[in-house]
This record gives structure tokens, C-alpha cells and sequence, in this order.
């Protein structure tokens, strides 16, 4: 079974903010959706001492199990250096732990040890040679002589490591174990890693998950940060569109940071280190920050030994969790940012807002799927009088701030301003109650309609459970059904009032143009000096020796951390 | 990391040579555990002027921290375990107890907070445990501030203007020292790299909200703020430089005195000495005081660049503030080759003999005033053009102009392009600059701040040199690289009430009534009716 490539998160938000596909436009992107198909009571919540959740939906009549895992972390934990780091290590998480695709675990750690020396190393040599070269400065040929050196031993290195990995056991595990939907995605403000398992190899996962928490080996680091950055010129760098939606999602945010993109900042994803990244992962992969989401053939009480089993061991560390910016200051004026891409024109009004924990949420949530209907007011309004080719709604976030985008593609010859005054009326008579009433009863019975259709399938469910979870509280996903159908069109007048207010409002505009964006350009290379006839292994431990007082504190951190996991590893055999 | 053995004898690892051929006589030293060391000589008056500069500024600030640099930069004004404290380790029990407390009435009042956004009825209990943990923390804090000695060390050493600031890049800590008491200011800094009390923190937490709450009126912060963060997509000069308020409130000291630990070690940090002093005794000082600090694992370092620009940015503002228009491009980092072209542009287009002024302000009449600028930092810069708006409601036209020009400059045009002569003259006015900066041992030190962890000290030597070099053509080459539009930020400040921001209700009332003269269906048009009488209402 091989694993699908995690999925880019950008083209989602590429969809939300400005869409490409008219047709793909109306499905809502927003996380809490309100449940018929499973009810609150269905769900088992059992909490382990070390703060890991794990949240059970048995369903006696079906033969697999939904096997997922959550944890709290995404683009928007993310700071200058780490942007693109939750993403980068779940790419990373399915290179295996001592266990999983080792060969020779013990072998393996000096040689890790090594490699992370001579990048370090290369990384601070490289650096001082790019500020001589940038300040219009000649590199000393001694200077790119040790990069020459360091670069062909990081090559050697890494050849040798390589001999030490037995790829694919992750995935042939799985597939041997008759495993499907093996995959995982990262988001603004969370993680997911899923499997559907036959219900009797569920341990096998509880074995994986716990293994994946606390034995993790970030092997083939190097490779991986090339992958990763060869997936953000595909997706981001080599279309005329993928700056842009950056460009717009960094102007809507101020102090929240949704605007950080899940990918990376192309300047953080090429300076990646191991040691930088064992760091971060130790700061967001803690049972405390984390659920475990089972729906299927499962039985509540084996599936809470197990987790005691598995994770219970695994200690809640001492250190907090980093905090979230919780709310954005209100800004002075109004922004506008205005793109040019090879498609076509697109007019956009965006605004930053509360989170999932807020009263404005399910409200905003609803307004979003009301002007996403077809036959709602939006679509009558652009769609239906042929002025814009198609329109749409997206509202996402996290627990603590969101997103509200609505944009619209015009028609020909229809200009931008036009459109843009039309969503601005459209949402002041929304502001001021304006809401057809049929429009709004036509979106409440479409939610409870789609809602039973997806709450049918288990890793629907699961993965449901998940964002809820991710979203502050998974009660939420069954409790917001209750509390939309409660909702009056006042409600949705105040929220956006509150939220959407018109002078708080980003105006994105993507103009068509011809001449292309130009990519990000490469870091400056440098050239390195390999040094014929001489011993390269000696000028880079040399080299090594000399940069070492500038190692910093997460590469010292990480060399204990091997002999940590070594040490676990020799107790466990001698077990 | 293991406390290497302390060296007495401290070797000076770089530059304690007289630099380049014309020489400025600065010189740099750098001690075994990695603390720089930067002096410049001024014959005058006995005095020294010193400061020292950690490499940590609030682009360091983690997101939901913001706020944190400054913040620390106040609290290390407040004393150290050394002096301050009439009984440290009675005070330092008494610290932690208060930590305790302030640390739950935090959470509480979070608590309160989330409830109340989450549109939950209050709990009387979580208000009632508040109330008493308000009590509680008071109580704490009288006996904490009862333990406080005088702070004020410097007091009796003649020294002045002790000050400290903080900017995205760097915190600085500065004095003015009689030479004879020179000493004191490394024995105090030297004891504040390791011994900072954090004392008063919370007390200190309001001062510092309430700078941003006077910047904010007084400066527009604000409008700073959101221009920085248009501006600075990925690199993190958009973090606000005084920290958000609730991100300030939430920082606790705990977590303080780990970013103190992390970021404030001689291998982060300068020494910044000018006036009546001389290499010799600044290295037998500096290693005498600071030389038996141990280095660190060092600080992570930033290195976030802002990516390939996709876009022009606008932010429209109201404010009570001069009508203005700014145009400003993201460029190169302080210690890129290209800063001396962007220099040399602004420096001659903001002039009174550049064509701006000479177009806007005297032939067209558009503005009342304008200038150029272009200033790096560690991680970018900026080049900036700003023009006061003469008329009310001119500001678009004013904006297109200013585009116009500097447009037509980049493209060659032969009348409106900057000549050699005009680059000699930028090469002069530089030198003249930088002899006067570096005579006056206060400006000296102020401008060795700035540069000793962006572009290098070293600079300097060879800036007028390559100022000389500089060509019409290479400077207009150079500067077409980063002044286009996919790099603008346009920033209109109009007075409040202007309809910047659009008043939408404006054009509803039309729009309504336009669509229920074609409405057939009777109960649209009834819900249509009802839109009308209430926008009619409101307004």
C-alpha cells in the first residue's frame, strides 16, 4: 500500500480565498460541521493521566476500524526560522522510529550524530560566505575549501546512513496487516495521521502511534528537506498563482498567525536542521496535546487498556505548551493587496476573526454555507444575473482566530469594482438582517442533510472528531447542530456586524497578466573547493572542531537526546 | 554546556589592527567566550561613552510572546540578585511566591475571558476564586517590594543619559561614563548577563502596556504596526515591536527568565566602547568582568527572508494625523552591496534639487513637503518615499505622480535622472556624515549600535570608497532590482471621516429599492419592504 503524498494544504486555501475551479466553490471549507448521522452520546471520552485523549464511536455492524491521530500543532505555531515545520515532520514521522525501518539503530546513532555536525558545520560556513558574497566581498579561498570538504562529507555521510534504513516498513506493515487510507495532512493549526484497520490489528496501530510519539527517528532528513521544497515550487513557486495567495493570506493577518503558510517560508525550509526539527517536535508531540479518534468495530474498553498500555508511559512533560496570539487588534484602515496571475480576474473581501471558541463561530459558519447555496443570496446576486462566473464562500481557522473570504470570479468585461461593490451591499443588508428567510431555512436543512450523509462513513466521523478536537472542544461537532438550529437571522446579523465589520475588510484582487511572477530565487549558491589529493574527511573534521563553539542549544540538545534513545533502545532488547 | 576554565589573558582573535588605509581607528576584539568588543578612541573630555548590545531584538518574539524583548529590556533596569535586594534569597522565595499566585490569576482571568467570548454565562466561582487571588497577589507584592534595596547604582558615579532600548534587531544598554568610574558600568552589565533579578515584573507589565497605550495615541503606532506587517510577509519585523497587549499580559516570568537565558551570553553580545578610552584598558576590563561568563550554545539565529514578492500592497488609514502619502519598497538587508545605490537614490530624490520636490512641491503644487529614505536592517529594508498632501482629496493623484517620477528616474531619462555629479556629491556629504558621526563620541556610539550585528563595523572603512565608485548607470540598475510595484507598499493617511474606509450603507438604500421595483414575488418583496424602512430608520 503506498501512502499518497500528503496533500498541499494551500490548495485548499487556494480554493477558499481565490478560487480557480467555479464548480469546486460552494462546498463550505469550515471545520465544525453539526452531526445527525452520530450522536453526542455515542461518543466514549476516556482522558489518560498524561493528558492524552482518546475518543471511541463503537459501530458493532461494520468490520474495519477508523484509526486517527491529532495533535495541535500547524502552520500557525509556527515562527520565523520553523515556518513549514508541522508540515516537514509529518513528511518526516513516517521515516520510523528505532524500531520501524531500522536496521541497525545502534550503528546508526554516532553516524546521526556525525551528519548533524558536518550540516551544522557546512550551514554556518555557508552562511558567512553568503554575507561576504552579498556585501560585494571575495569568499577566502580557505573559506570555500572547508564548504568543498563538508559538502562531499555530508555526501558520504549520508550515502552510509543511507545503508542503515530499511525503507517502506511503515507502509508494508500496514498493508501486511490488510491496512487502507494510510495517510496524513497538516493544516493551519493541527496534524492528522490516519489508517483503517480489520478490528483485530487495531494494537497494531496503538503500537505505531505511541512508538511515533516517543522513539521517533528523523532519517533521510536532508533528502526530505529537497522533497519539501521541491513540493512548494510545484505548488507554490512554478504557478503565477502561488505567491499570490501568500501575498493576500499574509496581508489579512496581522497579529493571528494564519497568514504564515503551511508550507514553509522558502528562506526557513532550506535552513531545516535535524536538530531544529527533534526540537519542535518535542515541544508539540506530548500526550497532552494530542487525541486519538477510533470509530468502527471497536470495543471502548479494550481500546482504553490499550491506550493505557501504549501510552501510558509516555510522560506529560514539565514545560507548557507555546501559546496562540488569541485576537487580532482592530486595524487603522483598510488594506487592499492586488496580484497578477495568468488566469482570470478575480475580487475578493476578506476578513481575520474569532476562532472556533467563540459565540460569533457557528453563526459565521452558517452565513458562510448560506451564501455558498446556490440558490442563496450571493449566487442570485453575481451568479444569477450572469455578472460573475462563480462566487464563493470559505471561513476556517483555528480555536482562536479565523477567516472569512468571500470572492468571485467576474464575468468578461464586467469590472472588479462592480463585483466588489455588490459583496459589500450584499453584506451590509446582511449586517442590517437581510437574510430572505427561505434562504435562510433552505441552508439549516441542507447542513442536516449533508451532515447525515457524511456522518455515516467512520473516517468521515473520525476525521470530524479530529478538527473538533483540534478546534478546542469535540463536543462541539454535535453541540453547533444544536446551537444552528437555535440560530435566528439576527444572529447572523450581529455576528457579522461584529466580525465582518466593512472598514475591517482586506480587498484582494488578482488581475490577469501575462508576464509571470517571478520564482523565489535559490539561496545564493556557493561554490565549494574540493581539494584534489587531500584528505577531505580531515579539513571537514577540522572544520567541525572550529565551528562547534557556534553550535547552537538545539544541537546540543539533540546529541543527548540520541543517547537517550539508545539507552531505551539497549533496555528494551535486553528485555 | 561545560564552564570552560577562565583564560586571564584574553586573545584577541580579530582586527585589533588599526582598520584600512584611511584608518577611522575602530577596532574590534572579541573575547575566548565570544563577547565582542568595539572601541573607538575620541580625544575630549573624560568621559566614555558605553553601551552593550544583545543580538535579540523583538523579531526574536515567538508568536503568542510578542512583546518580550522590550519587556526583559525593562526589567533588567530593575536591579540583579547582586544589588537591589535587601536580603536575595528572602526575596527570591517571596518572588516565586508570587509567581504562583499571578500565574493563577492568570489562567483565571483567561478563563473568565474565554467564557465570556464563547457567550457562556460568567462562573461565579472562577469570579470569586479571581477576587481572592487579586487579594492574595497584593499581599504578596507589599512583601515582595518591602524586600526591594535602592536599584539605582549608577547613581553616585556621575554617570548619565542611562537609558536602554529595544528594536527588532537589538536591545541596547547604555550609559555615559566618567572616565575615572568607567569601571562601574562593566561591573554592573557584567553582573546583569548573569544576576538579573526580575523583580517588580508585574508591576512593570503595566508600564510596559501602557508605552504601547501612549504610542499608540501619541505616534500612531498603529498605523506603523499594520504597515510593518504589509510589508514584512514572512520576515518577522511584523511582530509589533512592544508586543500585543494580550500577549504581554499572558507572558509569564518563568518564561522570561528562560528567553534571558537563552539570548542574554557573551557570544550574543557587544561591547560598545567610545571617547576617553583605549583598547588596551577596554580588553583588560572587559576580560576582567565579563571574561569568566561562560559561552553558550548560541541563541538560534534568524535568517527568514521575505519571499519573491507577489503583489502591491495598500493601506488606506484614517487617522488625526498630517494627509500623507507613503510609497515605500521592500529591499536588501544592511550588509548587501546593494544598501549604498538605494542610499545614494533616496539621499538625492528626497533633496531639494531631486525631482520631486521640484515637481511636487514647487511646479505642481501637490504636496507641502516630501522626502526620501532608504534604512536596513539585520533581515531587509526599506526605501521609503513620503509626501505631505497639499489639498484634501489629492492624494491619488499626488500617488500616481510620485510612481510617475520615480519611474521615469529608473528609466534613464536624461532630465530627470541623478548625475556623476550628484554621486560625488552623496560620496562628500557621506564622508563629511561619517567623520562627524565618528568624532562625537555619542553619535559614534550610536552608530556602531546599529551596525556592529547588521552590516559589520567594518564597513565603514570601505563605505565612501564604493560610494565613490558608483554610477549614474550602476545606481539606477541596482535600485530598478527592488523599486517595482510587486515590492510596493502604499500607505494614504486622510483625516478621519474622509470615506477612505467606504461607508457601504451609502449606496444600499438605491440598490435596494432599484431591486424591489423589479421584484415579483410578494414575500421578497415583502422581506425587501422591511430592509428599506430599517436602513431608512438607521439612518
Amino acid at each position: 500500500m503506498r501512502r499518497i503524498l500528503p496533500l498541499v494544504v494551500l490548495v485548499l486555501f487556494a480554493l477558499g480565498v481565490l478560487p480557480v475551479n467555479a464548480s469546486r466553490m460552494s462546498r463550505a471549507q469550515s471545520g465544525n460541521q453539526p452531526a445527525a448521522g452520530a450522536a453526542l452520546s455515542s461518543v466514549k471520552e476516556f482522558k489518560l493521566e498524561n493528558g492524552l485523549t482518546l475518543l471511541v464511536i463503537e459501530k458493532p455492524d461494520v468490520t474495519d476500524v477508523a484509526c486517527y491521530s491529532v495533535y495541535n500543532v500547524g502552520g500557525c505555531d509556527e515562527w520565523a526560522g520553523v515556518t513549514g515545520l508541522s508540515h516537514f515532520t509529518e513528511h518526516l514521522l513516517f521515516k520510523g522510529s528505532t524500531t520501524i525501518n531500522a536496521i541497525d539503530y545502534a550503528k546508526e546513532i554516532p553516524l546521526l550524530k556525525y551528519e548533524d555536525d558536518v550540516r551544522a558545520a557546512l550551514q554556518l560556513l555557508e552562511d558567512d560566505a553568503r554575507f561576504l558574497v552579498e556585501s560585494g566581498r571575495d569568499v577566502p579561498l580557505d573559506m570555500l575549501k572547508k564548504i568543498g570538504a563538508l559538502r562531499a562529507e555530508a555526501v558520504r555521510v549520508q550515502g552510509e546512513l543511507e545503508s542503515l534504513v530499511r525503507s517502506d516498513e511503515f507502509d508494508n506493515m500496514f498493508t501486511a496487516a490488510g491496512g487502507a487510507s494510510l495517510n496524513a495532512n497538516t493544516w493551519m493549526h493541527r496534524t492528522m495521521y490516519m489508517v483503517t484497520l480489520p478490528a483485530n490489528k487495531l494494537e497494531l496501530f496503538y503500537w505505531v502511534e505511541a512508538d511515533r510519539l516517543s522513539n521517533a527517528v528523523f532519517r533521510q532528513f536532508y533528502k526530505e528537506r529537497d522533497v519539501v521544497l521541491d513540493e512548494r515550487l510545484r505548488s507554490v513557486e512554478n504557478l503565477s498563482s502561488g505567491r499570490i495567495f501568500e501575498s493576500a493570506l499574509a496581508s489579512i493577518s496581522e497579529g493571528c498567525t494564519l497568514g504564515s503558510p503551511v508550507l514553509g517560508w522558502p528562506s526557513d525550509m532550506r535552513r531545516y536542521t535535524r536538530p531544529q526539527q527533534l526540537a519542535f517536535w518535542r515541544t508539540f508531540y506530548r500526550p497532552d496535546n494530542a487525541a486519538i479518534v477510533l470509530v468502527g468495530k471497536v470495543d471502548a474498553g479494550e481500546a482504553l487498556s490499550l491506550a493505557k498500555r501504549y501510552f501510558g508511559a509516555i510522560p506529560r512533560p514539565e514545560t507548557e505548551l507555546p501559546r496562540r496570539v488569541k485576537r487580532n487588534e482592530n486595524p487603522v484602515g483598510r488594506r487592499k493587496f492586488v496580484g497578477h496571475h495568468d488566469s482570470t480576474p478575480q475580487v475578493a473581501l476578506a476578513w481575520s476573526t474569532p476562532g472556533a471558541a467563540d459565540a460569533h463561530y457557528v453563526p459565521l459558519d452558517m452565513l458562510a454555507r448560506l451564501l455558498n447555496l446556490q440558490s442563496g443570496p450571493l449566487h442570485k446576486r453575481l451568479v444569477d444575473t450572469s455578472k460573475a462566473e462563480g462566487v464563493g464562500v470559505s471561513f476556517y481557522g483555528s480555536k482562536e482566530s479565523g477567516m472569512f473570504v468571500i470572492v468571485a470570479v467576474p464575468m468578461a468585461g464586467v469590472s472588479l469594482e462592480s463585483i466588489q461593490k455588490e459583496m459589500e451591499q450584499l453584506l451590509e443588508e446582511v449586517r442590517l438582517g437581510g437574510i430572505l428567510k427561505e434562504d435562510f431555512e433552505s441552508a439549516r436543512s441542507q447542513i442536516i442533510v449533508e451532515q447525515t450523509a457524511i456522518l455515516e462513513q467512520s473516517e468521515n466521523l473520525a476525521s470530524l472528531l479530529c478538527e473538533s478536537f483540534a478546534n478546542g472542544d469535540w463536543r462541539a461537532l454535535f453541540e453547533n447542530n444544536v446551537r444552528a438550529a437555535s440560530l435566528t437571522v439576527d444572529d447572523l446579523a450581529r455576528s457579522a456586524s461584529a466580525a465582518l465589520p466593512a472598514n475591517h475588510a482586506t480587498l484582494l484582487l488578482a488581475l490577469k497578466s501575462d508576464s509571470n511572477v517571478p520564482a523565489t530565487p535559490p539561496l545564493l549558491e556557493i561554490p565549494g573547493v574540493p581539494e584534489a589529493g587531500t584528505d577531505t574527511v580531515e579539513i571537514a573534521r577540522a572544520a567541525i572542531a572550529e565551528a562547534e563553539k557556534r553550535f547552537d542549544a538545539d544541537h546540543f540538545e539533540a546529541r543527548q537526546w540520541y543517547d537517550g534513545l539508545a539507552a531505551r533502545a539497549i533496555y528494551r532488547q535486553a528485555r | 554546556m561545560r564552564r570552560t576554565p577562565i583564560i586571564a589573558i584574553m586573545t584577541v582573535l580579530a582586527l585589533t589592527q588599526v582598520l584600512g588605509a584611511e584608518g577611522l581607528g575602530i577596532r574590534q576584539a572579541e573575547l575566548d567566550n565570544g563577547l565582542k568588543l568595539v572601541v573607538l578612541p575620541i580625544d575630549g573630555v573624560p568621559r566614555v561613552e558605553c553601551r552593550l548590545v544583545y543580538n535579540v531584538g523583538s523579531a526574536d518574539d515567538r508568536p503568542g510572546m510578542t512583546g518580550m524583548a522590550h519587556f526583559l529590556e525593562h526589567m533588567m533596569m530593575n536591579g540583579s540578585q547582586t544589588f537591589g535586594s535587601k536580603d536575595w534569597d528572602k526575596e527570591n522565595r517571596e518572588l516565586e511566591k508570587l509567581d504562583i499566585i499571578a500565574d493563577e490569576l492568570m489562567a483565571t482571568e483567561e478563563r473568565i475571558e474565554d467564557n465570556a467570548r464563547a457567550g457562556k454565562a460568567p462562573n461565579e466561582d472562577l469570579l470569586d476564586r479571581r477576587d481572592q487571588l487579586k487579594d492574595e497577589f497584593e499581599e504578596q507584592e507589599k512583601i515582595c517590594s518591602g524586600l526591594v534595596d535602592d536599584v539605582n547604582v549608577f547613581a553616585n558615579a556621575g554617570a548619565s543619559s542611562i537609558n536602554a532600548f529595544t528594536s527588532a534587531d537589538l536591545t541596547a544598554y547604555q550609559a555615559t561614563m566618567p572616565t575615572n568610574t568607567l569601571e562601574l558600568f562593566f561591573w554592573v552589565h557584567a553582573d546583569l548577563m548573569r544576576n538579573c533579578a526580575f523583580r517588580d515584573f508585574y508591576t512593570e507589565r503595566e508600564a510596559v502596556l501602557e508605552e504601547r497605550r501612549r504610542a499608540i495615541e501619541r505616534d500612531k503606532r498603529r498605523l506603523y504596526e499594520q504597515t510593518n506587517a504589509l510589508v514584512w510577509e514572512a520576515v518577522p519585523y511584523r511582530n509589533p515591536n512592544l508586543g500585543w497587549p494580550d500577549d504581554v499580559r499572558a507572558i509569564k516570568r518563568r518564561q522570561m527568565i528562560e528567553h534571558y537565558h537563552k539570548y542574554y551570553v557573551p557570544n550574543n553580545a557587544a561591547l560598545i566602547l567610545t571617547g576617553d578610552i583605549t583598547m588596551e584598558r577596554a580588553t583588560d576590563l572587559a576580560s576582567r568582568y565579563f571574561g569568566a561568563i561562560p559561552r553558550a550554545p548560541a541563541p538560534p539565529r534568524l535568517y527568514t527572508r521575505n519571499a519573491i514578492p507577489a503583489g502591491e500592497k495598500f493601506l488606506y488609514a484614517e487617522e488625526r494625523d498630517r494627509p500623507s502619502v507613503q510609497v515605500l519598497y521592500e529591499t536588501v538587508p544592511g550588509h548587501h552591496a546593494d544598501t549604498l545605490a538605494l542610499d545614494m537614490l533616496s539621499d538625492w530624490l528626497g533633496s531639494a534639487s531631486g525631482p520631486l520636490y521640484k515637481k511636487l512641491v514647487i511646479n505642481e503644487q501637490l504636496a507641502v513637503s516630501v522626502n526620501a529614505g532608504h534604512g536596513s536592517m539585520k533581515l531587509g529594508g526599506m526605501f521609503r518615499i513620503r509626501a505631505a498632501v497639499r489639498e484634501a482629496g489629492r492624494h491619488e493623484q499626488l500617488n500616481r505622480r510620485i510612481n510617475e517620477i520615480v519611474e521615469a528616474v529608473l528609466k534613464g531619462d536624461k532630465e530627470a535622472a541623478p548625475k556623476q555629479e550628484d554621486i560625488e556629491a552623496f560620496a562628500a556629504r557621506l564622508e563629511r556624515m561619517l567623520t562627524e558621526q565618528l568624532t562625537d563620541m555619542k553619535s559614534a556610539a550610536e552608530t556602531l549600535v546599529y551596525s556592529v550585528f547588521s552590516s559589520g563595523v567594518e564597513m565603514f572603512e570601505r563605505v565612501v570608497t564604493e560610494a565613490r565608485a558608483l554610477t549614474p548607470d550602476t545606481v539606477l540598475k541596482r535600485a530598478a532590482v527592488y523599486l517595482v510595484p510587486q515590492r510596493r507598499t502604499t500607505v494614504h493617511v486622510t483625516p478621519p471621516g474622509s470615506g477612505a474606509v467606504p461607508d457601504p450603507k451609502a449606496g444600499t438604500i438605491a440598490e435596494l429599492v432599484r431591486r424591489l421595483s423589479e421584484e415579483q414575488d410578494p414575500d421578497r418583496r415583502r422581506e425587501l419592504e422591511r430592509l428599506v424602512a430599517k436602513l431608512r430608520d438607521e439612518k
